[in-house]
């Protein structure tokens, strides 16, 4: 068992197997020489999360025991990027409102839990398809820093990309 | 005045790199509109600049295509305006696949254009055809008269200059090999024309069904790199003419070729 600790001094206790979901935690705990075999040891980190968490730790339960993706194998990578489907589970997972969804894409990234960054970005990248810029900027609150000129200039060089 | 927070802005580069790379190349360029920091993301990113290129030459996820040569040759040149000279075509790729630059089997800048190849995985080569940029002519044409068929492919031999063109039939793969500078076959090659004996799978797979997708096409030209272990040296790259899709090749050391028809 670990114990983590989150930034709000609030304790997790969990399976070495779930914590291991996170290379950040495992890679932590294996630099200080903690094994699998030897439970339960109780471990100490403090992690800059707080309510996100909670969801990061269902993530990481309900896909403990998988195979975690080498970082090395860049074809895994690649297969990875062009993917764009997102499985049910983690769909109905990641279902939840943009707070908190880039609170779980920041925490997956601090702890390097790379298949969860990546639903996250697939579903934001989801949400932005097929949008114009005008669209993306609504849905996002993002605030249209181009002056009149810069964006009709860039609008007349990405003429071509519209839709036929 | 205060500024609503967004927080798709907020999050660090690198993140909203990887959600940009999750959408096709149009959605790519569209968000260059969106605010400065979407644009000089999109403008400043090695993987998100290639992406983005890969559909403007209507290589990837281009919903125009299909689409005739001629338009795929024309978005073509579009595409060559983005790059001042092969060089920077070179680095630019270079800098997206620092891990896999040992995978590139070509990159060569003759008179007549770059060639550039190199593995998507179980995508096979990407071969990007990008015309002189300082010639005000048009390009030569490459291609051959009878080159209209379905699905075919490309090669890229290794002299320069010279590219085998490589057409899928049922029962066989004829490989045309072409002197790029005036479209005239090569000599230095026995024959201008050479035919390879069809692998097993040609037998129950026509051309058309060949073409459905790029995996499956990938994954017979691997199996009948197996089949034949004996074969060419030529890389070809196969062009799934119909999803518009360069998708893989092969690279045989010794050839199990029957030469046939010269080049006349």
């Amino acid at each position: 068992m670990v114990l983590l600790v989150t930034s709000d001094n609030k304790n997790f206790v969990v399976d070495r197997e779930v914590a291991d979901r996170s290379v950040f935690v495992k890679n932590t705990l294996e630099a200080r020489g903690l094994s699998i075999a030897t439970p339960p040891m109780l471990n100490g980190g403090c992690f800059e999360l707080t309510s996100p968490f909670l969801q990061v730790l269902e993530y990481c339960q309900h896909h403990r025991g998988e195979p975690l993706p080498t970082t090395d194998d860049a074809n895994a990578d690649e297969n990875r990027k062009r993917t764009t489907d997102i499985g049910e589970w983690d769909r109905k997972f990641i279902t939840v409102d943009h707070e908190m969804l880039f609170e779980i894409i920041l925490a997956a990234n601090y702890l390097d839990i790379k298949p969860l960054l990546d639903v996250g970005c697939k579903t934001i990248g989801n949400m932005v398809k097929g949008k114009s810029p005008e669209e993306v900027r609504k849905l996002f609150d993002i605030v249209n820093d181009f002056t009149p000129e810069e964006e009709a200039q860039i609008k007349k060089e990405n003429e071509w990309a519209e839709d036929p | 005045m205060s500024v609503p927070l967004s927080y798709l802005t907020a999050l660090p580069t690198e993140i909203l790199e990887t959600i940009l790379l999750h959408l096709p190349g149009q959605d790519i360029i569209k968000t260059e509109a969106v605010n400065k920091r979407f644009r000089d993301l999109v403008r400043n990113s090695p993987a998100l600049q290639h992406r983005s290129e890969l559909f403007d030459i209507g290589l990837i996820d281009n919903p125009r295509y299909p689409c005739d040569f001629t338009e795929r040759r024309r978005l073509c040149s579009r595409y060559t305006h983005k790059w001042t000279s092969a060089k920077d075509m070179v680095k630019t790729t270079h800098a997206f696949y620092p891990a896999k630059s040992s995978s590139w089997t070509t990159a060569k800048y003759s008179g007549n254009g770059l060639f550039v190849s190199y593995p998507w995985k179980d995508e096979g080569l990407t071969f990007l055809y990008v015309p002189p940029v300082t010639s005000q002519r048009p390009p030569k044409t490459w291609s051959i008269p009878q080159f209209s068929f379905r699905a075919a492919s490309y090669a890229a031999y290794p002299p320069e200059n010279v590219v085998a063109i490589a057409e899928l039939r049922q029962n066989s793969i004829r490989v045309h090999i072409l002197n790029l500078r005036d479209g005239s076959p090569c000599d230095k090659l026995p024959s201008g024309i050479i035919t390879w004996e069809a692998p097993s799978w040609a037998n129950t797979q026509t051309v058309e069904s060949m073409s459905m997708t790029s995996s499956r096409i990938a994954t017979y030209l691997h199996c009948w790199c197996e089949q034949l272990p004996d074969c060419e040296v030529w890389k070809i790259i196969v062009w799934d003419w119909k999803m518009g899709n360069m998708v893989t090749f092969l690279s045989h050391e010794q050839p199990c070729i029957t030469h046939s028809i010269p080049g006349s």
